[in-house]
Parts: C-alpha cells; sequence; structure tokens
C-alpha cells in the first residue's frame, strides 16, 4: 500500500501544479442543480433528496448523511469500511438497490460499499421510498438509493483530505482538463481510505473484557480515468476506466483473530453514448455497456492464534486458519456484463414514453485450493451463471398546466442462472440446475398540486426483486447456491402531502412533509441455515406500515432547521409455519426482530459571512439522531432479555470556508456525549470521535 | 438425550428417588434439587437461527405450549439435567456455560454463569455428569475436557487432550503430529472409566458442509477417579467418532457392552463409511468382528416411491437407547435436495436401531428437518423432538402427530427431575 499512497501522493502533487498552469474558467452548476433536486421533490414518486454539497467541507461518509433521512436507517458493525446496511423503513439488505448515476451497483459481500465513494465525489443522493422510475429499470422491493456523482464541468480541481479518530484517513483528487478544440473533457480522479477502527469496545460475551479492535483496519484505493467527447453523431460520448482494490482485516468478537482478512479488486470499464432526437425528433437515447472484472480473496491461513491478552491458544484446525478451522485463500472470480438501454419520447409538452431495458450478465468461478487440500475435496464447487433483464415501459403526463402530473408504467422482469452442481456420495445424482422465469409488474404514481407549493402525493407498485448473484451463486464457502430462488415480490402503497414553498412568511424556505407507506412483501429471499451451510431460499410473507414526519427551514440566510421522525410497524404476516401442513407460525403478527420502531434525527445550523476574512463562510452545526430500543430476537416470552437499547446521540462541528469555498476547512466531534452506541446486536460502535478536514477546489 | 450418557449414574438417581418417597411418608415430597417447580421437561426452540428460546413443562401432558415463560438461547445451545438443574453449552454460539434452577412458575433463574475459554471457539458441546458433585464438560474446540465442580459451579481442574490430536497422516500430536486437537465428541461413563469419543476432524466448518475426519475412529478412556488417561484406542474402519453437538455418540447396553457412533464426515469422504463400531463389556479395545454400518441398509422397501440408489443413508445423528434398541433420525439421501433446501427438506427418518443384530426397523413417523431432530427419554419413554410436515413439538414413538406442540421448531430436550 505504501507504494499506492505514493502514487497518490504524486497525483495530489500534480493536481497543485496543474493549477498554477491553468487559465480560471468558472461554470456554475449549482442553480441547475437546485432545479433539479426540487423538480425530483416535487414528483409523484415519495423520494427524499440530499442535497449533498451541503456536506462537501465535512469529513463525513455516505452513510452518515443517509442516516440523517426520514424512514432510513443504517446498521453498520464496526468502523469505516465495515459491514454496512441500508435499510428503508425498515426494509435493508438487498431489498434495496444501489444505484451510482442510475447503474445498479452490484457488489458481492465485501468488495465496493457506496460508502467508499467520498461525500466530495456526490453532488446529491436520491432516496425511493416506494416506486423505483422506470429509468433505472429498477428491480427492488424496498426502494432505492440513488447517488448521483458531481458532473465536473471545464477544467477542474478538487483535492481533500480528511483526517479522523482511529486512524481514519481519506484522501481525494478531481482533475479535470478541457480540450475545446476536440470538445473533449478528460479527467484523473481517486481517492484513497484508510482507517484502523481501532477503537476499544466491551465483549459481548465475557463479562469485564474490554477488547481493543486491533484488526479492524480497512484500506481501499481507487483510481478513475473518465472522459467525455461531446457531437460527434452522438451529443456526447462518454467513458470510464476504473480500477478499485480493498483490503478489510477481521475483526473477532468472540475469538481474536489477527491475520485473517478479504481483499477485492475490480477492474470496471464503461462507455455510454446519449443523444437526442435520435433518428426522430423528440426522442432522447442512452445507451450504456459496463464491464466488469471482481476477484475477491478470503484469507485465512494463521499458523498461531492468539487470545485477547496476546497468549497462544489453540487454532482451530490443523492447517492453518484462525477462524473456522479450514484454511482459506480463496480466489473467487466475477465477471459482470451489463447493458443498459433508455429511450424517452416526447409526443408532447404534457406526454411522454420511457423504454428501458437493463441486462446484467454474471459469471462466478469460485476457487479456493488451499482449503480443497486441507479438507481432501473440491470446497468451492459450483461455478455458475446469471442473467437478469429488466424491461420497462412508462407513461409521463401532466394536466391542468402542471398541476396534476401522473406516472405510470409496467416493468418485465426475466431471470435465467445455471449453476453447476456437485456430488455428493449417496446424495441424489445431481441434474443440470438451470431456472428460468418471467413476471410482469407495474406502477402507478400521481401528484396534485392544489395550490402552489402544496402537493399530495399516492403511488402504488406491484415490484419484484430478482435474486443477486450473491444469493443465487453463494459465497463459495459457508453459503452454498441456491438453484430454485425465485423473485421477491412487493406491493407498495405510498401517500404523501409535502409543502414546499422559498420566501413563505418570512422565512427563506419552508418543506413539512409527512408520508404514510404500507408494503406487502412475499417469497422473500432470505438465508436459512441448515447443520453446517446456509443458502438463500424464499421465504416470509412481511407487512410493513408506517408514517414519517419531516420539517426543513431555512430560517433565513443563518439559521436552518431540520428534523424527521419515523414510525414503522414490520409484521410477520406467515401463518404457517414453513415445511408444516397446518402449524401456525408461532410469530405469525409478531414485530420483526432487529428493526427499530421509532426513530428521529434533528439538526440545527448557524451560518456567518465574512466573519474573519472577506468571501468567508463560518457554519456551526449541531445535530441528534435517536432510535428507541429494539429486540434482537422474536419478542415472545415476557422474560425477553437480549435488546438493543434506546440510543442518543449528538453531532457538533464547524465548517470553514475562505475564498468562496476555494478552501474549506471542517471539524465536528461525533457522538459528543461518549454513549455507548450499537446498530447491530454483539457489534458495539465507537463512543466520541473526532473528524477533520481540509478541501482545496479550483475551477 | 443427556439421559443416554447418564445411565452410568442412573441407578444413584433413582436410588435418590426412592429413598426420597420413602422419606415423605406418602406425601409429596419436597423438592429437591434444582427443579422448585411443577414442570419437568426442558426444551429449547428455534425461531430462527440466532434466536431460540429455553422451556419449561409438564412432559406428561398432552399440551400445546408457549415460550412465554423461557429465557432467550441460541438454538444451538445444549440442554443437559442433572439433579433437578438445567445445564447449558454454549456449543457452537459462544464460549460459556451455565447452571439453571427452575422456579416455582416453572421459569428459570440463573445460578451461575462461566466463560470456559477468553478468547477461541470452544464449542462446549456436553455435560457427563459423574455424580451430584462432579461433572465432564467438552470442549471440543480447543481439545479440553473440563472437571466440573458441580456444588459451586467451578471449573476444578482442565484436562488437556492435545497429544491426543491426530493429523492428516494420522499421527498424533504427542508423536510430533501437526494437529493439537482431537476434537471431545461425547462420552459415557462404564465402571468408573470414561469413554471418551474423540472426532479427530480436520474442521468444525468446511466449505461443503461436513466435518473431514482423520482416517481413524478414536475414544480415550479415562479414570473417573483420578481423571488420569489410562489408554487411547483408535480403529481404521471409520472415522469421526461421537457428535459435536450434544447427544449421538456412545451408547451404554444394558449387558455392558458400548456402541459407538461414527459419522465418517457425513459421507463426504470417498473411503470412509459411517457406523457403529463396539466395545465388549470387560474390554478396552474395538470389537475387530462388529462394524454396523448404516449405509450398507437396503431401505428400498422402506421407501417404495424413491429409487432404490436413493432410498440409501449414509449416518446417524442423535440417539437414545432403550431396552436392547437405539432410537435415531437417520438421513435418507433421496428425500432431501441437492442443494439442499434448508426450509422444506424433510430428511431425517426415525428408526430404531438393533446394534446387536444390526438391523434397522423404520418408524411410523414422518421424517423431519435435520436442524430439529432431537432424540430424548422422559419418565422411561423415548421421545423425539422434531418439525414434520405435521407439526413442530415432541413426538412419542410411533406417532405422526406431536403430543405437545411447540412454538416453533423443538431443537433439544431434557428430562428435569423433580
Amino acid at each position: 500500500m505504501f507504494k499506492k499512497l505514493l502514487v497518490l501522493g504524486m497525483l495530489l502533487l500534480l493536481t497543485f501544479v496543474y493549477a498554477e498552469q491553468t487559465e480560471l474558467e468558472t461554470i456554475s452548476v449549482e442553480e441547475e442543480e437546485q432545479d433539479e433536486i426540487e423538480k425530483l421533490r416535487h414528483s409523484p414518486m415519495p423520494v427524499s433528496v440530499i442535497d449533498v454539497t451541503r456536506f462537501h467541507g465535512r469529513n463525513i461518509s455516505l452513510n452518515e448523511v443517509l442516516k440523517r433521512v426520514a424512514g432510513v436507517k443504517i446498521k453498520q458493525q464496526g468502523g469505516l469500511g465495515s459491514r454496512a446496511t441500508i435499510a428503508i423503513h425498515g426494509l435493508d439488505g438487498n431489498r434495496v438497490k444501489i444505484y451510482i448515476d442510475g447503474s445498479p451497483l452490484n457488489s458481492p459481500d465485501g468488495t465496493f460499499g457506496i460508502n467508499d465513494i467520498p461525500i466530495q465525489f456526490i453532488e446529491r443522493i436520491e432516496v425511493y421510498k416506494g416506486v423505483v422510475p422506470a429509468k433505472f429499470g429498477g428491480d427492488s422491493t424496498g426502494g432505492a438509493v440513488n447517488v448521483v456523482i458531481k458532473e465536473f464541468k471545464g477544467n477542474y480541481i478538487d483535492a481533500t483530505y480528511s483526517v479522523g479518530s482511529y486512524g481514519e484517513h481519506r484522501g481525494t483528487f478531481v482533475l479535470q482538463k478541457e480540450l475545446k478544440e476536440y470538445n473533449l473533457e478528460l479527467s484523473l480522479g481517486g481517492f484513497y481510505n484508510k482507517a484502523a477502527n481501532d477503537y476499544i469496545m466491551k465483549s459481548p460475551f465475557v463479562e469485564d473484557l474490554e477488547i481493543k479492535r486491533d484488526h479492524a483496519a480497512f484500506e481501499s484505493l481507487a483510481v478513475a480515468q473518465v472522459g467525455k467527447i461531446k457531437d460527434v453523431w452522438f451529443d456526447k460520448i462518454s467513458w470510464e476506466l476504473v480500477y478499485y482494490e480493498s483490503e478489510k482485516e477481521i475483526q473477532g468478537i468472540l475469538s481474536r483473530v489477527k491475520e485473517a482478512k478479504n481483499k477485492s479488486t475490480a477492474y470496471i470499464a464503461a462507455i455510454k453514448f446519449e443523444k437526442d432526437n435520435f433518428f426522430i425528433d423528440n426522442l432522447e437515447f442512452e445507451y450504456t455497456a459496463a464491464y466488469i472484472d471482481l476477484e475477491l480473496n478470503h484469507i485465512d491461513k494463521a499458523s498461531t492464534c492468539y487470545n485477547f491478552d496476546g497468549s497462544e491458544r489453540k487454532c482451530p484446525g490443523s492447517g492453518g486458519g484462525e477462524i473456522t478451522g479450514t484454511p482459506h485463500d480463496s480466489e473467487d472470480k466475477q465477471k459482470d456484463f451489463r447493458h443498459d438501454l433508455n429511450l424517452y419520447y416526447s409526443l408532447n409538452k404534457n406526454h411522454a414514453i420511457n423504454f428501458h431495458v437493463n441486462m446484467q450478465n454474471s459469471e462466478y468461478a469460485p476457487k479456493d485450493e488451499l482449503a480443497d487440500a486441507y479438507a481432501g475435496f473440491e470446497t468451492s464447487m459450483y461455478p455458475s451463471e446469471k442473467t437478469n433483464t429488466v424491461s420497462s415501459l412508462g407513461w409521463e403526463s401532466s394536466y391542468l398546466d402542471g398541476k396534476l402530473v401522473n406516472d405510470m408504467g409496467i416493468k418485465n422482469y426475466d431471470y435465467d442462472y445455471k449453476i453447476t452442481p456437485r456430488v455428493i456420495p449417496g446424495a441424489i445424482p445431481p441434474d443440470e440446475n438451470h431456472q428460468k422465469g418471467n413476471e410482469f409488474g407495474f406502477y402507478e404514481s400521481i401528484r396534485y398540486e392544489p395550490i402552489k407549493g402544496l402537493f399530495i402525493k399516492s403511488s402504488y407498485e406491484h415490484a419484484l426483486r430478482l435474486p443477486n448473484s450473491s444469493e443465487v451463486f453463494g459465497n463459495g464457502g459457508f453459503i452454498g447456491p441456491a438453484n430454485n430462488l425465485a423473485p421477491e415480490i412487493a406491493d407498495n402503497f405510498n401517500f404523501g402531502v409535502l409543502f414546499d414553498s422559498f420566501d413563505f412568511y418570512g422565512f427563506s424556505w419552508v418543506k413539512l412533509e409527512a408520508n404514510f407507506f404500507y408494503k406487502n412483501l412475499k417469497d422473500m429471499i432470505k438465508l436459512e441455515y441448515g447443520f453446517n451451510k446456509a443458502a438463500y431460499v424464499n421465504l416470509g410473507k412481511v407487512e410493513v406500515k408506517g408514517f414519517e414526519l419531516e420539517f426543513n427551514i431555512d430560517i433565513d440566510d443563518n439559521w436552518y432547521v431540520y428534523g424527521n421522525y419515523t414510525n414503522q410497524t414490520l409484521l410477520d404476516k406467515l401463518k404457517l409455519t414453513p415445511g408444516t401442513i397446518s402449524t401456525p407460525n408461532p410469530t405469525y403478527d409478531h414485530d420483526l426482530p432487529n428493526v427499530p420502531k421509532q426513530y428521529a434525527n434533528a439538526g440545527l445550523e448557524y451560518k456567518t459571512f465574512n466573519l474573519f476574512q472577506a468571501d468567508s463562510t463560518l457554519k456551526l452545526f449541531w445535530e441528534v439522531n435517536w432510535a428507541d430500543e429494539y429486540f434482537y430476537g422474536w419478542e415472545l416470552s415476557r422474560h425477553q432479555s437480549r435488546k438493543i437499547e434506546s440510543q442518543l446521540t449528538h453531532t457538533a462541528g464547524f465548517e470553514y470556508n475562505l475564498e468562496d469555498s476555494r478552501y474549506v476547512l471542517g471539524f465536528e466531534v461525533r457522538n459528543l456525549t461518549d454513549q455507548e452506541i450499537t446498530d447491530v446486536f454483539n457489534y458495539p460502535l465507537a463512543g466520541r470521535t473526532y473528524h477533520f478536514n481540509l478541501r482545496y477546489t479550483w475551477f | 438425550m443427556n439421559f443416554k450418557i447418564t445411565l452410568g449414574v442412573l441407578s444413584i438417581s433413582a436410588i435418590l428417588a426412592i429413598t426420597g418417597c420413602g422419606s415423605s411418608g406418602g406425601t409429596t415430597p419436597p423438592p429437591t434439587g434444582g427443579n422448585n417447580g411443577t414442570a419437568d421437561l426442558a426444551y429449547s426452540t428455534m425461531l430462527s437461527q440466532t434466536s431460540g428460546f429455553l422451556n419449561m413443562t409438564d412432559g406428561s401432558i398432552s399440551q400445546t405450549v408457549t415460550n412465554d415463560n423461557g429465557i432467550e438461547v441460541n438454538p444451538a445451545n445444549g440442554i443437559f439435567s442433572h439433579d433437578g438443574f438445567v445445564y447449558i453449552t454454549g456449543s457452537r454460539a459462544d464460549n460459556s456455560i451455565a447452571k439453571y434452577s427452575a422456579n416455582a412458575d416453572n421459569s428459570f433463574k440463573l445460578e451461575k454463569k462461566i466463560t470456559v475459554v477468553e478468547s477461541g471457539m470452544s464449542i462446549p458441546t456436553s455435560f457427563i455428569f459423574v455424580d451430584d458433585t462432579k461433572a465432564y464438560v467438552l470442549l471440543a474446540g480447543v481439545g479440553e475436557l473440563l472437571v466440573m465442580n458441580l456444588t459451586d459451579f467451578s471449573i476444578s481442574k482442565r484436562i488437556d487432550l492435545s497429544d491426543y490430536g491426530m493429523d492428516e497422516n494420522l499421527k498424533l500430536h504427542k508423536d510430533g503430529g501437526s494437529d493439537a486437537n482431537p476434537e471431545p465428541s461425547g462420552g459415557v461413563i462404564r465402571d468408573g472409566k470414561l469413554f471418551l469419543g474423540l472426532g479427530q476432524i480436520n474442521s468444525f466448518n468446511t466449505a461443503a458442509g461436513g466435518f473431514a475426519c482423520r482416517g481413524k475412529a478414536s475414544v480415550l478412556i479415562i479414570d473417573v477417579a483420578s481423571d488420569a488417561i489410562e489408554k487411547h484406542i483408535t480403529d481404521d474402519r471409520t472415522c469421526g467418532t461421537g457428535a459435536l453437538v450434544p447427544g449421538g455418540d456412545i451408547t451404554l447396553a444394558e449387558n455392558g457392552d458400548l456402541y459407538i457412533n461414527n459419522t465418517a464426515s457425513f459421507g463426504f469422504i470417498p473411503g470412509k463409511k459411517p457406523g457403529f463400531l463396539r466395545i465388549k463389556n470387560g474390554e478396552t479395545e474395538f470389537d475387530p468382528t462388529y462394524f454396523f454400518v448404516l449405509g450398507d441398509l437396503d431401505l428400498s422397501a422402506d421407501f417404495p416411491d424413491l429409487d432404490p440408489a436413493l432410498a440409501k443413508t449414509s449416518y446417524s445423528y442423535l440417539d437414545q437407547y432403550k431396552g436392547g434398541k437405539l432410537y435415531v433420525n437417520i438421513a435418507i439421501s433421496g428425500l432431501g435436495s441437492n442443494p439442499p433446501d434448508y426450509v422444506n427438506d424433510r430428511n431425517f427418518q426415525p428408526y430404531e436401531l438393533d446394534l446387536a443384530n444390526k438391523t434397522a426397523i423404520k418408524l411410523n413417523m414422518l421424517p423431519t428437518a435435520g436442524w430439529s431432530s432431537g432424540v430424548g427419554m422422559y419418565k422411561g419413554d423415548v421421545i423425539y423432538s422434531a418439525t414434520t410436515t405435521n407439526g413442530t413439538g415432541l413426538y412419542k414413538v410411533g406417532e405422526q402427530t406431536p403430543y405437545i406442540t411447540t412454538e416453533g421448531s423443538p431443537v433439544n430436550i431434557a428430562e428435569v427431575k423433580k
């Protein structure tokens, strides 16, 4: 990693040299962006739009931003780089589809996560809490998060360095040159994340034992070359070449782990073509092709194992390995080919048709020769292939001078996967496991603006989620493949009222919103365990209902205040015990475990201008997060003990912008009162932490 | 299931029970030991992989029971009982063992909980009770045998079994072999000697889902009075001795013969057959004339709808001995899916094995799932804990519906003497 740091340092140095040599050219996109955010907020779909530029001066991760959103909860197991899932209205994991600029992020466990993306690269985040727009080709049952990457225009330089408690370092850079004579823009960008995450936590298993997390380090590096060329028959052709790698140590909680880790490497190449008036007037064309080559490595081959006090303990196996007793040095490879076509045809100013096709083909080849040699048989097995295609046809229309907007459409979900089976002595001779299917979904969303700034929204979607690669293929180890997995099905209904007005009774901006949601999921894709192995299955029926309330107020140019409250109930609606004919399911109509029923966020910002220097802004902020207590297991006994306690945390800090935001300094303290906090049972999080940020921008 | 392993002390319990009755003068005896309630059967349920409950109920009544009075446990935890107390082993969930008594309202009171190792997967699987004051606890993950003082529930001695770990070259650790953990996996006391099964596996979690065992069945013989290891015997006809979960290990028959279950990596390792070996009464060596290979049984008549090639079994795991017969669940190949369907597969069929004559009789019961397939004894009767298509609960032998319907899939059961 040292060499990579050196390379990154040189690139940063080049960035500053470049700044001195290039002409100043300013292209402001702020207004255009604000228009887009407002347009999305007023769309018929239930969506929260976060203007991430508000956070660009802070050392804050994307997950930290998301957890401030009404209806959203982040479940994190540790510090930067640790496993984290995003839950929208209590539904998490693969149910929440993640997109980057509208392209689905397909990241098997342990690989690239959106939390890796530096906040400074992000323009806005769109959180879809019901209907997922047709243009994403979405197959999602629990909503979607679309991360919109900032589009740097013209000549541009941006460099950020952040440092935080427990060895957290984050660096980013973007260097862009516009070659006007060739209608060409070339960019080089990247980021580097590193965190020791070595905070001390109480052992959830051994009383009075404090564990220093000395094997929770995370490191990731990405370098991307991005280019755009305009007006070559296509209005724009853009491409991206990305290299990404990460290394994540595995922190033991029950047992000390000193050497085991996961690594991942990804090469991504993508090209996108865009053209308006594509052969006929008013037809917009977009096509993206992408190739992703992933390699995942699980490495666990320590020959000496240790206790938390440093003394040696017996390793669980004789061939090395600290975790399971089987040594591992896996090389699991996945190749993804993706095609994404979008055609948008405006019939007239009030009607438009959108056609979208998203196809993903994945090939998976697990390999672990070390484990095979130790076990005496092939342990990984199951090379597999999967193709998912989601096509959608939508009709957008507006009436009454735009007061009434309607968006409706159908989606077709097609899936086809093959799993090469294994032979087990004495077991059923394997057949070719070939699963195919084709299903339809549909959506309808409507928005009415009876008086200016007041929007009434309602939407419904019969949605499907196709099994993703990790669910179908397993992980080449403990999680086996699932050859009979069918799509997960959801019926989502949302109703909301939004008041959104600028310059309202002396306030600069007032946004008040109330949303009610109801979801009905069936054939949920869940991980089920056998005696010594697990696999994903279709199991479970869940009803989700609740509401969220939110306000955002720019009191004046100096003061901004926001708050939100979510109340949700997730009930098990499976009437019978799985695998039985008529046995009632004991958890029928019970709250799903491990999901908070209530949570809230609030914040206050104060800005003052030209305090110490002209063209400077000082922003002070205070934020608070609260979550009610909830049970880790099913609540069936009056002696129930295992629960996650109610949590209240505070964050406070400042951001100081100099020379019209050319230089930005940020500092904040999270978990100010040093509370013991946990998102996931048995995974205590850090107490009070300090974060500092320095950003330089030139355009 | 823990009753089998306490056969060696049943006579003591019986004497105590008789004495108790005799001294009561015909009235209801005062509660003795740890059971102050009216219930006498402890059982655990599984609601999800990590969510389950430990409950007490009256095992003699046909009923539907809930988890309302239970305490939350991991479904992997083992349950054992002695002298009215209930003992829990962390098994693969954590490194603890715990002792509970039962309150008058049949709820549990934690007497004491001990962490047996600070770090690592110690896998405490089983209690083997010597008497009211002494028991052994098997730590399969670290190759140790704990000697427990039951009076104050403390560890009085740790017996290191490292010397008997067997590596892939079948070399013992004391002879320079690389494997320092023989994986103690169940045992029974006969004539003052603990016959301790050694799993001799290479891993607790191979990706394929099986434990790959070394090439020999392995048993340690330990003097109970001195806790001294007296003898190590092996047999290369099979491997994977005992069970790495509570129950299903070594059976003591009425005539003093020991029958040792060997799972041989559940059939994953070519060339090794799961089955039972025998140590005859008075002997301390395996009987070379006896090997009951379950895979050799022709079960096609029991499963006429299955392809005869698939009407086979390779192993049994959990069992309960009674009256010369061993009551087991055996895995039937043709009843399972490939890859496995962990929700709907019902491929563990109750059987009655005649160990001496190497025969098997299919019981007129429905097959259950592997994760809910316990066998135990209650007041002299064998009962199965099962999740069949007919329901979740405790089944009497030969019955197709549960006589006690549980809330959630039952996992482990133990009679709690009053």
